[in-house]
């Protein structure tokens, strides 16, 4: 540990990394290197039929495939000015809530709570505690069941198009579905119950800006702007006014600042930014004890504890009223969709943060420009910052290394979003 | 008697097949050809299992000896298990849209089980032919994509896009490029479609040389 060191792999979480930590005239320096393959999704989808994105956009990810075709949609149908029925943003808001309460289920208690509970993983978990993680698995089957009678599955959702969805879902598919997660609601506090009665190291990081989407109804995970500490509401299009990207040397994923400053996205932010009053009403009991605004890194985890109650709870609520909706008035989800050229912004509220896609569309519905932002990447600055913090408050401390390998846990990456950046250099003889 | 099978006891009786003593225990072996009281020529070999001599024998129609040990599940029976599959699939004639089977298809249901790839996404194609996605214009890329999503996207009401990649045997290209003939889908928006997500591949190469002669 002498100069430095270097955690590889990063284990219990999506993708791969490596964190490498040097210290040098006691001044610790943090490399959060993305070391997944760059992926081009955005050189893909150049010159295709604007139809096709989100279905190609879908296969960035395998556990927020959802986020990535509903915020491709979002931008898309900004570009064209498709206006979509209410009965489609609220079966939209159902999906996403639904697809939040499955990515924080399974990261809280079966990648990082065996870090607290003193296991090695999943599967010592599973063999000294059975029934949670069977209670866990139960959980996850009835939010994959309720995704796919929504969106037809819950992985490159096949149902979710530009204008809305391509069925109808049947009524007592969706009762069915709400009923169950209902009864669900009191399994799901008792996982989240675990998850915030854990005790977390304390850390801070300094000039951090918390980034959350706006808008929208509620403590919901789709609005129509952006909401940045220290500077205030962003249209989306604005974005690029003020968060920079540039591509760094040692990761595949790019470095991201708000005007300088790491900025953090997640369920930490969500929380900071919408507070705790349109939370559903048991995880409003859960939230009671907590002080806002969370400042430690590792409290996104309590975060996630709440909010994927306050999922499963809002998507019961959703599934019920778009039920009797279908059932006393049909529900109209689908709206024509005209090709036409223009410019649009989508954000979304994906499982670990604000996603940004921006596509322009040109003559004949060809895409021209994309530019994809996740959440990881956006994250992944805020990362070295927090661990060099880290390291610094911890430097010899026999157990750093565990602590560092928890905090980007804490941050529940997703490296296979994350690969964005490649810089090539040509040498010219 | 007792027959020993994949380690399991089996309390078996006179005169009765390897198949009929592991059914009764819960063990599962595949079968086509076998129809109880009706066929068991063991014609098909998918039932192949392994004697502790090393023989493979048909569990269909071997009779059961006291302290038979068996195994049905070994690398060299799944493999010419595969090999039978692969057999049975060259000469099996592919036309899945027009298949009575078609959304249940045993030799499907056996190719996945087993890895083996060669029947097209219309084979678990909820749709009956009238009702196809071509017939109503649409891009499907069932006809020639590798099945075993069982039709997701088709369920949920949009065309198949490919995302499995296609099926490269040339029987099953040249029924398929019948078929977009028959509904007037012009090959190239085929390859088009084809290009999203297996564009790289050396099978959609071998497609594209396929349909592009007829393109």
């Amino acid at each position: 540990m002498k100069g430095g060191l270097v955690i590889y792999p990063v284990t219990r979480i999506v993708g791969h990394a490596e964190l490498r930590v040097t210290f040098s005239g006691g001044v610790p320096r943090a490399e959060f290197r993305v070391l997944n393959d760059p992926r081009f999704f955005e050189r893909i989808v150049l010159g295709k039929d604007f139809r096709q994105v989100p279905w190609i956009v879908s296969r960035i990810c395998g556990p927020c495939s959802l986020s990535h075709t509903l915020c491709s949609i979002f931008a898309l149908e900004a570009a064209i000015g498709v206006e979509v029925p209410e009965h489609v943003l609220m079966a939209r808001e159902a999906a996403a809530e639904l697809e939040v309460a499955e990515n924080h289920l399974v990261h809280l208690a079966l990648l990082a709570a065996p870090d607290y509970l003193g296991l090695r993983g999943p599967l010592e978990l599973a063999r000294e505690r059975p029934e949670f993680v069977k209670r866990v698995l139960r959980l996850r089957s009835a939010l994959a069941e309720a995704a796919e009678g929504l969106v037809g599955r819950l992985t490159h959702p096949s149902a979710c198009v530009i204008g809305g969805f391509t069925k109808e879902p049947l009524p007592e598919r969706l009762e069915k579905a709400a009923r169950k997660l209902a009864r669900l609601i009191p399994e799901a506090e008792a996982v989240a119950r675990l998850a915030m009665e854990l005790s977390y190291p304390s850390l801070n990081v300094s000039g951090e800006r918390l980034l959350a989407v706006a808008g929208g109804d509620g403590y919901s995970f789709t609005g129509s702007s952006l909401l940045l500490e220290g500077h205030g509401i962003l249209k989306p299009l604005e974005y690029t006014h003020v968060l920079r990207e540039e591509a760094v040397r040692h990761s595949t994923c790019s470095r991201v600042t708000a005007l300088g400053d790491p900025i953090y996205v997640g369920a930490r932010a969500r929380l900071n930014a919408r507070g705790v009053e349109h939370l559903a009403d048991t995880a409003r009991g859960l939230a009671s004890n907590l002080k806002l605004p969370l400042r430690n890194p590792f409290d996104n985890l309590k975060a996630k504890a709440i909010e994927m109650v306050h999922c499963v709870e809002r998507a019961s609520h959703i599934l019920s009223v778009l039920a009797d909706e279908a059932r006393q008035r049909g529900l109209k989800l689908r709206t024509g969709v005209e090709a036409r050229a223009g410019e649009g912004v989508g954000v979304k509220e994906a499982p670990r943060g604000v996603l940004i896609h921006h596509y322009v569309v040109g003559e004949g519905g060809l895409v021209e420009h994309a530019n994809i932002i996740t959440p990881t990447t956006i994250n992944s600055y805020h990362l070295e910052k927090a661990s060099e913090a880290l390291a610094s408050a911890r430097w010899g401390a026999s157990s750093l290394r565990d602590e560092l390998a928890r905090l980007v846990r804490a941050y529940d990456p997703c490296l296979g979003c994350a690969t964005h950046a490649v810089r090539i250099t040509v040498e010219v003889v | 008697m007792r027959v020993v099978i994949d380690g399991i006891e089996v309390e078996a009786r006179e005169g009765e097949t390897i198949l009929e003593a592991a059914r009764r225990a819960g063990i599962k072996i595949p079968t086509l050809c076998h129809i109880p009281g009706l066929f068991r020529e063991a014609t098909c070999r998918i039932c192949l299992v392994e004697l502790k001599n090393g023989r493979l024998v048909p569990a269909c129609a071997f009779p059961v000896s006291d302290g038979l040990e068996v195994r049905t599940a070994t690398p060299r029976v799944l493999k010419t298990r595969r090999m039978v599959l692969e057999l049975l699939l060259a000469a099996h004639r592919i036309k899945c849209w027009s298949c009575p089977r078609k959304g249940a298809c045993l030799l499907l249901r056996l190719c996945k089980e087993l890895g083996v790839e060669g029947i097209p996404v219309c084979a678990e194609c909820p749709l009956p032919e009238e009702e196809c996605m071509l017939a109503q214009g649409e891009v499907c890329l069932g006809p020639i994509t590798v099945a075993g999503c069982d039709a997701a996207c088709i369920r949920e009401g949009r065309p198949c896009t490919g995302c499995r990649g296609p099926v490269t045997r040339r029987d099953v290209l040249e029924e398929a490029v019948a078929n977009y003939r028959r509904h007037g889908v012009p090959l190239s928006k085929v390859l088009e479609a084809l290009s999203t997500f297996c564009s790289s591949s050396r099978a959609y190469e071998e497609v594209r040389r396929l349909l592009g002669d007829r393109a």
